[in-house]
Order: C-alpha cells, then structure tokens, then sequence
C-alpha cells in the first residue's frame, strides 16, 4: 500500500481535492480496499482499481457538499491522467517540467518557485514579486502555456 | 469546463517547488497508513469477527500474489529469460557480498549499481546495502544530495527511512523491524501502547531471535511430526481442537501464526536441553555457568522438615460473598434480590459480575473457609460444613444463616489434600528444586547468549 500511497493521493490533488480531503481519502480508499479484497488477474489493476475506488469516495465527498462534478468532466480527466498515472510516467513527467522550469528565464522561474512554494496564494506571491493580482495570474497563464508544449516536445522526444 | 493538463502540470510544479521534503513525505505517508492499520483494527474489533480479518488478510495477501502471478506470465519469454539469467549468473556480487564486512569499494559499487539498467541488480544492491547497517545512513544522505538521478534518489532515501524509521533492532546480521514488534500488540489499543511496553516487546523478540539464532548455528530443527505433536497437545489442553481455534480468534491470531510460535517455542526448548546436556556430560565445558549440581535427598528432607505446614492435610474452600443485612419486613425483598443474583450467575459465572449486573455495589467479600480453622463471619458453623460438603466447584446458593442477613455464597476454589510423609512428597519437593534450577540455567544462559550477540541499540538490556 505504501507504494500507492502517494501516486493516489496525487490523482485525487489532480481531480481537485485539498491536501487534507486527499490524505482522508486515500486512507478511506485503503480501508474500503482492505475490508473488500478484490481479485485481479491483469498485472496493474491493482493501481486503476484504488483509482476507481477513490473516485468513487471523491464524488460522495462532493455530493456531501453539493458540488457534484460532472461525469463527463472526470472521464477527460481520466485520460488524461493515465499516462502520467504509474510512478515512473509521472517521475518522468515531473523531470520533463523540471527541465522546462530550468530553461525558463530567471524572472520566470522565481515566480513560478514563488507562487508554488506559497501553495498558490496568489495575492500573497503577487506582493512578493511586485505585481498586481491580476497581472500575477496572467504571466502564470503564459508561463505555464510555454511549459505546456515544452513538457509535450520533451516528452515525444524520449 | 476544468483544464485537466493545467491541473497535471500544477501538481508536478507543486512538488518541485512546494514539497515538504521527502523526509517529511515519508513521515506523512507512514501515519496514514498507520491510521488505516488503527481504523481496521477498530473496524474488525467492532464486528467482532476476528477471524475474518483474518481470511481479509489472506484475501489480500492471494489477490497480491495472483498479481504477481500475472506480471509473471505477462513478461515476454525473452525478458524471463534475462531474469532468469541475472539471476543465475554474473551479476550476483552483492547479494554474495551481503554476509562479509563490507569494504569502501563494495559499498561505491552497489551505490553505482543503484542506476544499473537492470532492475534484479538494482534490487540487490539495494539489498545489500540494507544489510549493512546504521552506520551508512551518513553515506546515504551524502549520495542523495549529489545524485540527481530519480531512481537512485528514491532507493537512497528508502534505505535512510529503513534505517532511521522502520528499523527497532539488529541482532547479529539479522533485522528486526517495528513491524515485527507490533505484531505482539495486535490485541492492544494504540493508545495503551506505551514507549515501555514497546521496549519491553522489543526485549522479548530480541531475545527471542538471539535463541532461535544459536539453535539454527547449532542445527537444531524441529521436525514436522514434533510440531503436530505440540500443536494437538496444546489444543487438547484448551479442551479440544473447537474451542482452541475459538481462543486463537479471541486472541486475533492465526493457526498458522500458533503453529510458527510453538515452533520457535519448541526450538528455544531443546537448545536449552542441549546445552544442559552438553554441559553436564563434558563438566569443563560449561560456558554458561550452569548449575549442574544434583540436589540430595537430604537437601530435601531438610526443606521438607522446615515446611510442615506444606505438606498437612488441607480441605479448603475459597468463596466469594454478598451479604444482605435487613430488619423486619425487608427479608422477602432481600431474598427476591439474593434469588435472582442467583440466576444471573448462570451467566455471567462469576458472583462479581454479577453483582454489578444488578446493581450491588457494596457487602461483597471474598475468604476461605478450613476444615478445623476458625471461621469468618458471618458464617455459622453448619454454613460453613455445608459448603465444605456440599458445594460444587463455581456453584452459588442463597444461605439463610440468620435472622437478619441473607447471604449468596459461591465457591470458586477448592483445595483438597490429604498429608504426606517425606517419601509421598519427594517426588514434587524434587521436582519443584528441579525447576527452581532450571529457571536459575535459562536466566544465565539468557545472559550469556546476550552477552556474546552482537545487539544495536547497545543498551538494549543495561540494567536488566
């Protein structure tokens, strides 16, 4: 379990939840796994199967709290999660934007470290940086459009 | 409609940047699951089915297995014959290297071939440099900050986690892990398990695997026949194999675990008959100190001269009882209370619990009464013949004994014995001198076997 401890509560981060829902879920995930074993022949399952289960526990979660997502919304986020889902995919993933991040430019780079090391408060990183809110949130937006296609070009390139 | 790239590339920004370190990661990952652990626990002490958890367990542990299984037959012919052949030949170096102290060369080559293409070689450098202990946790911290590489990076800080996280204690070349510990505390509640009981089960398994050690360097194996034997005795003596397996799932245990138990119990046992033996047929060769000495039949006669009072004649009953004092019209109602305390107890069995069932708090005592002693109040003596006579092992009655207390009595000890000369009694004088000593040989084969291993945390048993 521990080798899907983190990749799961990674999926859920990536499907919107906090770090705290996160960490509740995957706990939940493991209990509801463990309570019920299921049985899997495919090499692999295992992984999709937490996903599956974890999604499950994320939409009740959101029911809880009346904002239910739509279906079709997490079926596009499923695709595009399943290459960057397995450990090594997402190490390889995350070492593509870290190259991308290096070969930014420095005034690039210090505001991406500055609004992620902030966990995204956007306000606060725009008055460390010296930028309005609102310009803040629009050199994020192109920042991250560069990176983007530079994390693609990398990663069809290996 | 969400950007699902957008959200990807936010969580890899998110741990290059946001991280709280891996140290802190691996911290935040191990009390998760520890919570699952407790959650489980509670959940399977709620339904009160231990036995399923067990089948659970064994459910996962299949379905991991079926896993494993199927990654197997899923892997081309070409890359189960690489493996097959890494495994046979050439790349075997650490895995051989893993009992011999390691040299500065050794520990550089398997830290080189943590990046090695082939993931066999990578798992038994990874393997091997486990094995080799606390004192490379230093060098281990030293390659993560230089080593850039993912894989090498996730396997150093592996090892750094085992060695300053998972590990409780190494004895000779063996690990134990906290784990490992744990498993004796599978009945407590986390919250009763204090940092000395911790200790003190690290103490037992410690010593545990010190004996087991000595055993398996001296050949000592129990047979499968021997283990049958052991296993049904110790059934037979819960009263059969029904109620044996009900205690074990009381307990929360397996029969398989029982059965390894009485296998590590069995060979701690004949280890320490070796050893007697060995010491007591070559007198030089007593490495141990033990106490080979035999006990005369006049040391004998001495004790049981100073100890006559343990060898009279004994008819004893140790009760337990309720008494209900009462004035005029209140002895109906007290013996309608008393009656039903009676009824109760073929329930609960004991008077105590029963008591407390009903609401009785005050007046119980517990004594013993003797054939030719004095009697306890409020017992007359017809009460107290009657009970000595007539009362069976755990049974409880109303007695009336006077005119203003009603009692309810129940008998849940009876020692009967009649008085022995010196010859009806050395048999069990010896034996009890016997044991006395054999008690004195395992402490001070404890001690030394101890002594001679080679134990981390060093100051494990200072002082006890």
């Amino acid at each position: 379990l521990e080798e899907h401890y983190r990749p799961l509560w990674r999926y859920l981060r990536f499907l919107g939840c906090s770090d705290t829902l996160a960490e509740d879920l995957v706990q939940e995930t493991f209990i509801a796994v463990l309570a019920r074993p299921p049985v899997l022949h495919e090499p692999g399952a295992f992984a999709a199967y937490l996903r599956s289960v974890a999604r499950n526990k994320y939409l009740k979660a959101r029911q809880k709290a009346k904002s239910e997502p739509a279906w079709e919304d997490l079926g596009a986020a499923d695709a595009i999660w399943e290459p960057v889902a397995d450990r090594e995919d997402w190490d390889r993933y995350r070492e593509a934007v870290k190259g991308c991040v290096d070969s930014l430019d420095d005034r690039d780079r210090v505001l991406l470290e500055t609004y992620y090391s902030r966990k995204g408060r956007r306000k606060e990183s725009a008055a460390t940086s010296g930028l309005s809110e609102e310009g803040m949130k629009t050199l994020l937006r192109r920042i991250k459009t560069r990176l983007k296609s530079c994390v693609k070009g990398k990663l069809s390139h290996d | 409609m969400t950007d699902w790239e957008d959200r990807v590339l936010d969580l890899a920004l998110e741990e290059l940047h946001g991280s709280p370190g891996e140290d802190a990661e691996a911290a935040r990952i191990e009390q998760g699951l520890r919570r699952v652990e407790q959650k489980l626990a509670e959940l399977g002490e709620a339904e009160r089915t231990p036995a399923t958890s067990g089948r659970r367990a064994i459910a996962v542990a299949a379905s991991i297995l079926s896993l494993a299984c199927a990654s197997w037959f899923v892997l081309g012919r070409s890359d189960r014959a690489q493996v097959a052949e890494t495994s046979s030949v050439g790349r075997q170096e650490p895995a051989k290297k893993a009992g011999v102290a390691p040299t500065e060369a050794d520990v550089t080559q398997w830290i080189e071939q943590l990046s090695d293409p082939n993931s066999d070689v990578r798992d038994r450098a990874s393997e091997a440099l486990k094995q080799k202990g606390p004192d490379l946790v230093g060098r281990f911290r030293e390659e993560l900050s230089k080593s850039s590489d993912l894989e090498v990076r996730s396997r150093l800080q592996d090892l750094i986690y085992f060695w300053t996280h998972a590990v409780a204690a190494r004895v000779n070349d063996e690990i134990i892990t906290w784990d490992t510990v744990k498993a004796g505390f599978k009945d407590l509640r986390p919250s009763d398990i204090t940092e000395e009981l911790r200790q003190q089960a690290l103490r037992a398994v410690v010593e545990e695997r010190v004996f087991l050690q000595e055993a398996h360097r001296r050949g000592i194996v129990v047979t499968e026949a021997e283990l049958r034997d052991a296993v049904r005795r110790n059934a037979e003596s819960f009263g059969g194999e029904e109620a044996h397996r009900s205690a074990l799932r009381a307990k929360g245990r397996t029969p398989e675990a029982e059965r390894e138990q009485v296998r590590r119990h069995l060979t701690v046992q004949r280890l320490q008959d070796q050893i007697l033996e060995q010491a007591g047929s070559n007198r030089g060769g007593n490495p141990f100190n033990l106490d080979l000495s035999e006990t005369s039949r006049e040391e004998l006669r001495r004790w049981y001269a100073a100890n006559p009072e343990k060898f009279a004649a004994v008819d004893r009953a140790d009760v337990c009882w309720v008494e209900f004092p009462f004035d005029g019209e209140q002895g109906p109602a007290r013996k309608t209370l008393a009656e039903a305390i009676v009824v109760k107890m073929r329930t609960k069995n004991s008077l105590g619990w029963a008591c407390t069932e009903m609401g009785v708090k005050e007046n119980i005592h517990i004594g013993s009464l003797e054939r030719g002693a004095p009697r306890p109040e409020p017992f007359s003596e017809e009460t107290k013949n009657l009970i000595l006579d007539r009362f069976k092992f755990g049974e409880a009655r109303v007695v009336e004994d006077s005119k203003d207390v009603i009692l309810v009595v129940q008998l849940y000890d009876r020692t009967r014995r009649i008085s022995e000369t010196f010859e009806q009694a050395e048999p069990a004088v010896r034996a009890m001198f016997e044991n006395q000593k054999r008690e004195v040989n395992r402490k001070r084969l404890r001690e030394g076997l101890l002594e001679r291993a080679k134990i981390t945390p060093e100051g494990l048993f200072r002082g006890r």
